[in-house]
């Protein structure tokens, strides 16, 4: 039973790691857009909410 | 013996996997609905109609804060003959109600259809929200807590989502950010917790499963539902969470309207933090409580799927992180007896192949770091100007000092919420938030 467990659980963390390198690029895209691209344009979206002195 | 302790490890780490698959999901969600949005460029376009709005804000003793935020809600951009604003000084015995009318002395507010209304009723905030139905005129009641700034257009965008679908539509809610999240370290966590709940979790679930839930401020509720349903519980610990499963139960929706933002202050002490979390956290328990029956009878999907998420949050995930945390505690206390008596065995091992299944849990410990830090990161990305190196060792220094007095929150929520239904307490006992000056 050990051994079936420390296989199958040596695989979840292999497939849960993988999953999160994916994610990771992910949050790398959705970072590049909104602080480099779109600077301007989400300085836009604060105007348009009448906070551009929002504290974050 | 060694065989149940085995046992014990193995659910114990299928637990967390269990956990770690809801938090992807959760992540996927959020991550998809920001691939869609973050590049969109938010319009105030004129509404199709502009409904009137009751807003109800009940405040007790909040002296040190009402008066920003009466004047935030003055100001905000909806045409101010359809606002009606109820300013509740409950039971206060500072100065709350003298604030309030500091904010409307401005000759700029002469016009604007408002009462102030010192009350000394029983009930807390569920009881200023039902005494509110019996004057409001507003077609929604819009709620704003006492410390809840709200940005300019967070009631347009609230009225611009409900009028998307008045018909399934019941409530619409914001999101809440924190007012004084550059106070101290403790301000700081607070900040990327709330973040993390707002732009990834009711994201995600509104993204996927159009489900939200009623937070305490900055929402809108068809004001004709809530008379259908006789107003809000009273004295509940979980008025909102209560209201939010009547609204999925009779087939609506509570929906998000992510652009709706107000400042809340949060606990600069951790004495208040400490008591503030632990409140929430037994309303929560209570919410699975009182909803478990949900998952097996005919209740709405959504309603089995809310329980669900909120069992698997607060019990399961919660039982795997306490057991974890016996185990790694039990082992190593072993291990120091180990060293001035050889003969001692420790209690929670493998025996043979002990070192590999050491290295897998040891694994998964740095995924669930890893997972931890992944959440925090992705919602700062999401908003401008929040990665930051410091923001990132912020989070990391939270996984293992803030996120873990959690756990002892919850425990002791555990206890008090079982000690109430054995000796039949009343529990839903309301402890103020602590104000402080901006």
């Amino acid at each position: 039973m050990i051994n079936f467990f420390y296989f199958f659980s040596i695989a979840v963390s292999i497939i849960f790691f993988i999953i999160m390198l994916v994610l990771l690029y992910f949050m790398w895209i959705i970072y590049d857009r909104v602080e480099t691209t779109k600077v301007n344009l989400h300085l836009r979206e604060l105007k348009a909410r009448g906070d551009l002195n929002a504290n974050d | 013996m060694q065989t149940i302790n085995q046992l014990l490890m193995i659910v114990t780490l299928m637990l967390i996997w269990l956990s770690l698959f809801i938090s992807f999901v959760m992540l996927s969600g959020a991550i998809h609905f920001w691939f869609k949005n973050s590049h969109r460029i938010i319009e105030t376009p004129a509404l199709s109609r502009y409904p009137l709005i009751t807003v109800v804000v009940p405040a007790h003793n909040e002296e040190i804060v009402i008066e920003n935020t009466t004047r935030a809600l003055l100001a905000l951009n909806y045409p101010k003959d359809k606002v009606e604003l109820l300013l509740y000084s409950d039971n206060s015995t500072d100065h709350t109600a003298d604030r309030m009318r500091q904010a409307f002395a401005d000759e700029q507010h002469a016009g604007r259809n408002y009462k102030i209304i010192e009350r000394t009723g029983t009930g807390g905030k569920a009881g200023v929200l039902n005494d509110s139905l019996k004057i409001a005129r507003g077609e929604f009641i819009a709620v704003y807590d006492a410390d809840a700034m709200p940005e300019k257009n967070a009631l347009y965008f609230l009225v611009q989502k409900a009028l998307e679908n008045p018909d399934r539509y019941m409530a619409v809610f914001g999101r809440n950010k924190t007012r004084n999240a550059d106070q101290n370290y403790l301000t700081r966590f607070i900040n990327q917790e709330i973040m993390v709940s707002q732009r990834i979790q009711h994201i995600a679930m509104w993204h996927m499963f159009k489900i939200g839930r009623i937070p305490g401020t900055n929402f809108i509720i068809q004001r004709d539902f809530v008379d259908s349903i006789g107003g809000w519980s009273d004295g509940a610990l979980t008025e909102d969470t209560d209201i939010s499963f009547k609204i999925m139960q009779s087939g609506k929706l509570i929906a998000l309207a992510y652009n709706s933002e107000a400042f809340q202050q949060e606990p600069e002490h951790l004495k208040d933090y400490y008591f503030q979390r632990l409140r929430w956290a037994k309303g929560n328990y209570q919410v699975v409580l009182d909803n478990f029956k949900n998952l097996f009878n005919k209740s709405n999907w959504r309603v089995k799927f809310e329980t669900f998420y909120f069992t698997s949050t607060f019990f399961i995930f919660n039982s795997a992180v306490i057991l974890s945390d016996i185990i790694f505690l039990v082992n190593f206390g072993f291990m120091i007896w180990s060293w001035f008596d050889p003969n001692t065995q420790m209690p929670f091992t493998f025996t043979q192949g002990n070192t590999q299944i050491s290295q897998v849990l040891v694994f998964n410990w740095l995924l669930m770091i890893l997972l931890y830090m992944l959440q925090i990161s992705i919602a700062l990305a999401s908003q401008f100007g929040q990665t930051t190196a410091k923001s990132v060792r912020i989070a990391l220094a939270s996984y293992f000092t803030y996120s873990q007095l959690f756990i002892i929150v919850s425990v002791h929520a555990v206890l008090q919420v079982l000690m109430d239904k054995i000796f039949k307490r009343n529990g839903t006992r309301w402890v103020k938030t602590k104000r402080f000056e901006d």
